[in-house]
């Protein structure tokens, strides 16, 4: 039962900053995720938390210890590896009874923590296997089995599913979500999947180039993303993104470009307030935040179909617009149209405004 | 462009231990995109490896058009193909891998220098690897190494395009975009495309008709909606469509289907009359797709069932709800907005007319 906590912390290899100036909390027993594209620093952290990597600059807490200093062992934390990293010769239990051997416990203290996690994972039955032979599933849950064996107070996990298939890795999201509520366990998971991310965890950290973009629930994240980048990296379709300029007329807002002149809602412009930076922004808009109609509309967008995507309960517009910028729009399955059909988009809200200097959401 | 036509194809692997493919017929039309469809092990890669002549099949027949091919060298079938593993030449440059199909022996009369270099640039700025021709693989990430993979296939013009999952190491929103710019390519082109996948929202996003193989065999033949609103069977209703389908044991009693464990169901008379002809008239499976399950408030006259909430997925504007009613778990996929609080209780509703029916034998999809 930890409660973590990351000061200012940095991580430099050599001129290259790989985090900088990280503050994050995680409250005991959460599921926080640290999610971002490669090279974004989350794995870093991740090590640093571990301590199998020095910290630069800063402080890691775990309740009121300062753990900067502590070995790895001392730290108490266990460790998920995408790949596995199980003995291939040695037996399932004789895997999962491995770090209490090497701490000295008694053989009946083995038997019986062992038993406990097998039990708790649902693999009592397939202890006197052999790891060689087991799905990539029952792999998992070895290696699941030989982290909380020792009732570690912090689990980290790096992408631990991420080579698996899409659907086995629908089922085991939902597996190892159930499996940290019951353990109870303050777990960091570490991945560049977003869907992960946003379906597993109970607050996610967003990072990008090193830097923390945001942190929160993966409600907040989607519905307000503090910056383009997490407008962009989280959803499936992307949102939209496109360059255009911020015109005050007559105390309205409107975004202007080669493609779209759109005044924008009252909601978005009070926002906005008495912004007066460069008028050149980026707008962001979600796929579902668009509709669509055949014929012209007040305030709508000229489009021309580029592609349909059926997906079954829902397909995906590629429209076409002026200035050649194909905007994904969600459209219900029984939408029909030709290719190059002309079309008209009204953008609704939530419309995000993106500074282009510092890439904020001026309409956060 | 060229129609491919499968007959009764069959292989095996060590000796017969492995069946890959068992008796598979299907028909590629001209100008089509057709996917082939199921999870590792089903069949794909052995599909078009047949196709492309670079297996032999221990029967059946590929014709390509009406010409018979089964026996036919690789090299003189005109398919261009391309795999999931990249296989580019390490010690040339992105230009000389993309080139290199144009200057095979049998092609080289068909492309000018000048011709060659042109359709090069074509096809890698198409891909959006333009900048990268001076470049060797080993310079490049994996996502550009499949782009390249990609285009060493595209960049001739044969009688068909056979690709085995030449996306799929993309990240996310690449790949998004790059299924958007094959699926327009083809179109514009009017190209047979044979596109292997395991994942089935790129087939429903790609094809127009699909193929849903599994363990060497074929599960269903269609367009892509109607193998979503009418799968075949369980198998390829819980394949297609995300999450999968929930699938319940049913009695049928009079007018009522009832669910045991959770609730009893009145039937429209059309639903009866379905049932009543074309079912054994005592059990079957009940699939409803988890959009199709609504969720009410608990207190809700509505409400059929209760059920407690005990996993909530936010996917962005939908999320997806884990239900435990008794001993039966359920999925229901809704509006984030409307999404009720993991642990707090509702009740459920299941209208028949929106659900599918199966064979509870053979798994089989009842319809009239």
């Amino acid at each position: 039962m930890t409660t973590l906590t990351l000061k200012n912390v940095w991580k430099k290899y050599g001129d290259v900053i790989a985090v900088k100036e990280l503050n994050l909390s995680c409250e005991d027993g959460e599921f926080f995720s640290l999610l971002g594209p490669s090279g974004c620093g989350k794995s870093s952290t991740l090590r640093m938390i571990a301590g199998l990597e020095e910290i630069t600059d800063g402080e890691i807490w775990f309740d009121d210890t300062l753990v900067n200093d502590l070995e790895p062992r001392e730290r108490n934390v266990a460790m998920v590896f995408e790949t596995y990293a199980l003995y291939p010769f040695l037996s399932v239990y004789e895997n999962i009874a491995f770090p209490l051997r090497i701490r000295g416990l008694s053989r009946d203290g083995i038997n019986k923590k062992v038993r406990w996690a097998a039990d708790f994972l649902g693999i009592s039955d397939i202890l006197r296997m052999n790891v060689k032979g087991l799905s990539s599933g029952q792999k998992q849950s070895v290696g699941i089995g030989r982290a909380i064996v020792r009732e570690p107070s912090v689990l980290l996990m790096d992408e631990p599913i991420s080579h698996l298939e899409a659907r086995q890795r629908a089922r085991m999201r939902e597996e190892l979500v159930k499996l940290q509520d019951n353990l109870g366990i303050t777990t960091i998971y570490v991945t560049h999947d977003q869907v992960e991310a946003m379906t597993m965890a109970d607050r996610l950290a967003v990072m990008d180039l090193g830097v923390l973009q945001q942190v929160g629930t993966p409600k907040e994240v989607y519905e307000r993303p503090r910056t383009e980048f997490v407008g962009g990296f989280i959803g499936e379709p992307p949102m939209n993104l496109a360059d255009c300029e911020l015109v005050r007329e007559d105390g309205q807002f409107s975004i202007q470009s080669p493609s779209f002149k759109v005044t924008l809602p009252a909601q978005t412009a009070n926002r906005l307030g008495t912004y007066d930076g460069p008028p050149q922004v980026r707008l962001g808009i979600r796929p579902e935040s668009i509709a669509v109609s055949k014929s012209p509309v007040e305030g709508g967008v000229k489009a021309s179909v580029h592609l349909l995507e059926p997906q079954g309960e829902r397909t995906i517009l590629g429209a076409r617009l002026a200035g050649k910028e194909i905007f994904l729009v969600e459209v219900p399955p029984e939408f029909e149209a030709d290719l190059d059909e002309g079309l008209y988009l009204q953008f609704r809200q939530p419309i995000h405004i993106f500074s282009t200097t510092d890439g904020m959401n001026l309409t956060y | 462009m060229a129609k491919i036509m499968v007959r009764n194809l069959s292989k095996q692997y060590k000796d017969g231990e492995v069946q890959a493919l068992r008796d598979v017929s299907l028909e590629c039309p001209d100008g089509e995109f057709f996917c082939l469809l199921g999870p590792a092990g089903a069949g794909k890669t052995t599909s078009i490896k047949l196709i492309a002549g670079i297996e032999s099949p221990d029967g059946g027949e590929v014709f390509l058009d009406d010409e018979r091919i089964t026996g036919v060298d690789p090299w003189e079938r005109d398919l261009a193909v391309a795999f999931e593993t990249y296989a580019l030449y390490p010690q040339r440059t992105v230009r000389q891998n993309l080139r290199f199909p144009l200057q095979a022996p049998a092609r080289k009369d068909a492309w000018s220098e000048a011709d060659a270099e042109k359709r090069v640039v074509e096809i890698a700025n198409l891909l959006g690897i333009g900048e990268l021709l001076d470049r060797y693989p080993r310079q490049l990430s994996g996502g550009q190494r499949q782009r390249v993979a990609l285009g060493r296939a595209l960049v001739r013009k044969p009688r068909a395009y056979l690709l085995d999952e030449p996306i799929a190491h993309l990240d996310a929103k690449l790949r998004h975009h790059m299924r958007g710019e094959l699926k327009r390519i083809q179109r514009d082109l009017g190209i047979t495309v044979l596109y292997c996948t395991p994942d089935q929202l790129e087939a429903l996003s790609l094809a127009d008709h699909m193929a849903v193989l599994n363990e060497g065999r074929v599960e269903q033949i269609g367009a892509s909606k109607d193998v979503y609103m009418r799968p075949a069977n369980i198998f390829v209703a819980r394949f297609v469509g995300d999450p999968p389908m929930n699938i319940l044991d049913a009695n049928i009693e009079g007018n009522e289907l009832l669910i045991p464990e959770l609730t009893r169901l009145p039937m429209a008379a059309t639903v009866q009359r379905l049932l009543a002809r074309n079912s054994n008239g005592k059990t079957v499976k009940l699939g409803i797709r988890p959009k199709d399950l609504r969720v009410v408030p608990e207190s809700s006259g509505e409400a059929q069932a209760k059920a407690e909430v005990t996993h909530v997925q936010v996917l962005g504007e939908t999320s997806v709800l884990t239900l435990k009613a008794d001993s039966l778990e359920l999925h229901a996929k809704l509006a984030t907005q409307d999404a009720p609080e993991r642990g707090s209780n509702v009740g459920v509703i299941i209208d028949p007319a929106v659900c599918h029916f199966f064979d509870p034998e053979t798994e089989r999809r009842i319809e009239e």
